[in-house]
């Protein structure tokens, strides 16, 4: 019966998939246009902020330009960069001061002068998830954007400094063959496939981790755009619930030999696979599209289970205390917000003030964002969060389990 | 196939259905007659027992259905006031849910929503959403979804409100056609020519109680072969009364400060009557007279029009 019931609902669903589609998208394309934020945007707030520790053992103009990049325009809103002496920034790492230390080595700068490789050091701090993950993440561009720099300026250079050398008048056979160079050189800076002359290298603080690449930007955004553009998609799904009523086939339902907690069972069950078939979509483009990688593809979907069943909770309890479609409209986004807000899923978590980080943990939103980024970009294991799949499976009973009690007293009329 | 005994309802106070009684024989069409609020909807939500009764019992083939309302409800069809209806779904898919929540499948359910479709002359675009339909469509789509399962006994409320005659007609043939069939109908309205028209015994109910009811000729009797007649305009009370103590048969039905009704013997002239009226000083405004019928009964029995 209650998979009549639910075929029947899927069905209809389907003949009005826009809004479906349009909650799958809205999470990807506000996560797309943040990132985006991160190469020139205005609202930092948005973005966590990294503390980032530089110790410059080489003192050269190539450390100077890695240096100043974190003090310009974007980087400087995202970095809160500290030059420090040699020696300090471990110790100030082991008290856990800061979210990453760079190291730039003796003699980097004539390294790349002279195209021997060489390696920044990124030491990061483990008992954050993702933050020195940005930072690696930004140091990379910023050394391959260094190291494509070097290569395509190096011939051009050769080729001035020979001229230079013999001292003589520039003929025209050298002004055709600069000319040349730098088609060449226009060429180059098409091709993005260089071997990588500077090499990066991360060191986690004190063990290990296996490191991937990927958008961990990206992927931090995700993590909470989706789990409030998710509590939006069951809130305009947990809209039936009126709709069957208004329009009377509720009524009708329950003149057929449809029991009232058939019916609830139904469109509870509805509410959780619509929301998860979005939520799955979304990461699944994320996984396509934008490099996202999930090493733990098991602790990813059993976390992902627990917070759509927590959040299918959230709204259908809101829907069974509710009296009518107005207040549920008029309460809905307000709760909406609340939770997002207080789950990082707007602003992260490290800028809440004091007091919202205080009270985060009454949301679940805040568990469910939490425990995806110590997956996603972590790539920490289930098992290393218990608290996040207790509160998460009790958030999830507990609630569906109120709303369906309350709801059966409602439709029992 | 139904009895009700004694059914009472009341809403904060309100008393919507006041110790109504009543059965309902197998195979008849029992109408349900009343204005708007009568306590037809309160009614019938009792029966399919979406409602809890105040007071009262009510048995469906004498099984009492406080006691298992959910076996009852296989041998029960109702055809809601609303349109109760997926507008997303195209008639043969409403038909087709509607259908299986009774437990019917396969070819069963295929043939059954074949011959609604027929019967209803939805057919042609049986296909198409509910949502692109006129209003009589989804009224006999309605109707139709009410008794896919073929029920024993079939509650109709208003099904024919807002459509055009011939779309009526068709819907009131349905219904002779179920009920030749061995259905057992509940047929609640406020129209008087349909009650007329279909129904083998009715109640005639205003503000929750039973005025009046039996067979169409056994109600005809409270007016008897009496015209109505209702007179505005300003009169004195006295004259009024005086008037209907002078003439024999006259009967005052109603009398407001500028309405009265008078109950007239058919054999008794009107043109002769009003004339008295104007020699006794009666200013006349508006009048108007009932030849009696169903509305006459009602407007004998609580001195208003059914349709007021
Ligand atoms: N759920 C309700 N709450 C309060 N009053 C109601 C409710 N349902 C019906 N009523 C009142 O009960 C009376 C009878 O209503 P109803 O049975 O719908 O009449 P009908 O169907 O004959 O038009 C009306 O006065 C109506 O306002
Ligand atoms: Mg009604």
């Amino acid at each position: 019966m209650i998979w009549k019931l639910l075929k029947k609902d899927i069905v209809r669903r389907l003949r009005n998939p826009g809004g479906f589609i349009l909650l799958v998208l809205l999470p990807l394309l506000i996560s797309l246009l943040l990132g985006l934020v991160f190469g020139g945007g205005r609202d930092n707030r948005v973005m966590p902020e990294v503390k980032l520790l530089i110790e410059d053992h080489d003192h050269g103009l190539a450390s100077q330009f890695i240096a100043g990049a974190f003090h310009r325009g974007e980087l400087a809103r995202l970095f809160d960069v500290k030059s420090v002496d040699e020696g300090v920034g471990r110790r100030m790492m082991d008290k856990g001061e800061a979210s990453a230390l760079l190291i730039i080595p003796k003699g980097f700068a004539d390294s790349l002068v002279s195209e021997k490789p060489t390696e920044l050091i990124l030491v990061k701090n483990p008992s954050e998830s993702f933050l020195p993950k940005i930072a690696e993440e930004t140091i990379g561009i910023l050394s391959e954007g260094g190291d494509r720099l070097v290569r395509i300026v190096e011939n051009p250079l050769r080729m001035i400094r020979k001229s230079a050398q013999n001292d003589s008048i520039v003929s025209d056979e050298k002004v055709a063959a600069i000319s040349i160079l730098f088609k060449n050189l226009i060429e180059k800076t098409k091709n993005l496939f260089f071997p990588p002359l500077i090499r990066f290298n991360q060191v986690a603080q004190k063990e290990g981790k296996k490191q991937t690449s990927g958008s961990v930007l990206f992927a931090y955004l995700l993590a909470g755009n989706t789990l409030m553009a998710l509590l939006f998609v069951l809130e305009i799904f947990a809209r039936d619930f009126f709709r069957e009523r208004d329009n009377q086939t509720l009524y009708r339902m329950l003149t057929s030999p449809v029991t009232s907690r058939q019916y609830l069972a139904a469109k509870l069950i509805f509410l959780f696979v619509a929301a998860l078939l979005a939520y799955l979509l979304v990461w699944l483009a994320g996984l396509l599209f934008f490099g996202i990688r999930i090493t733990q593809p098991i602790s990813f979907l059993v976390l992902s289970l627990l917070i759509v069943s927590a959040l299918t909770g959230v709204i259908a309890l809101l829907y069974a205390v509710v009296k009518t479609r107005t207040q549920a409209a008029s309460l809905a986004p307000a709760i909406i917000i609340v939770l997002s807000m207080l789950g990082g899923a707007m602003i992260p978590f490290g800028s809440l003030p004091g007091f919202m980080k205080k009270i985060a943990f009454i949301s679940p939103v805040y568990w469910g964002t939490d425990g995806l980024h110590r997956i996603v970009i972590s790539h920490e294991s289930l098992a290393a969060m218990p608290l996040h799949v207790g509160v998460l499976f009790s958030l999830g009973l507990l609630l569906n389990i109120l709303a369906f009690i309350l709801f059966a007293k409602k439709v029992q009329l | 196939m139904l009895r009700i005994e004694n059914l009472t309802k009341s809403f904060n106070g309100l008393v919507a259905v006041d110790h109504i009684s009543f059965h309902v024989q197998k195979g008849e069409i029992f109408g349900f007659l009343g204005p708007n609020g009568a306590g037809k909807t309160t009614t019938i939500n009792m029966i399919c027992s979406l409602l809890k009764p105040d007071g009262g019992s009510i048995f469906i083939d004498d099984a009492d259905i406080q006691f298992g309302p959910a076996k009852l409800r296989n041998k029960l069809g109702v055809v809601p006031q609303e349109t109760a209806l997926y507008e997303e779904l195209s008639a043969e898919e409403n038909l087709m849910f509607w259908g299986s929540l009774y437990g019917m499948s396969g070819k069963a359910l295929k043939t059954r929503v074949a011959e609604l479709l027929e019967l209803t002359g939805l057919q042609e675009r049986a296909g198409e959403r509910v949502k692109n339909y006129s209003g009589g469509m989804k009224r006999r789509l309605n109707m139709a979804a009410g008794m896919i399962h073929t029920p024993k006994l079939l509650l109709l409320d208003e099904p024919t409100v807002g459509i055009d005659p011939q779309a009526r007609h068709n819907m009131l043939e349905m219904v002779r056609d179920v009920a030749r069939k061995g259905t057992t109908i509940l047929y609640t309205t406020h129209y008087m020519e349909e009650a007329e028209l279909l129904c083998d015994r009715l109640a005639i109910i205003d503000h929750g109680r039973i005025l009046v009811m039996g067979t169409q000729q056994e109600i005809q009797q409270v007016v008897g072969e009496n015209r109505l007649l209702k007179v505005s305009g300003t009169f004195s009370p006295e004259t009024a009364e005086l008037l209907a103590k002078q003439i024999a048969g006259l009967t005052l039905v109603s009398l407001k400060e500028k309405e009265l009704v008078y109950g007239l013997p058919v054999k008794f002239g009107t043109g002769q009557f009003i004339e008295k009226l104007v020699a006794a000083g009666f200013k006349i405004d508006n009048l108007s007279i009932k030849e009696p019928n169903l509305d006459t009964v009602f407007l004998k029995l609580t001195g208003r029009e059914l349709r007021d």
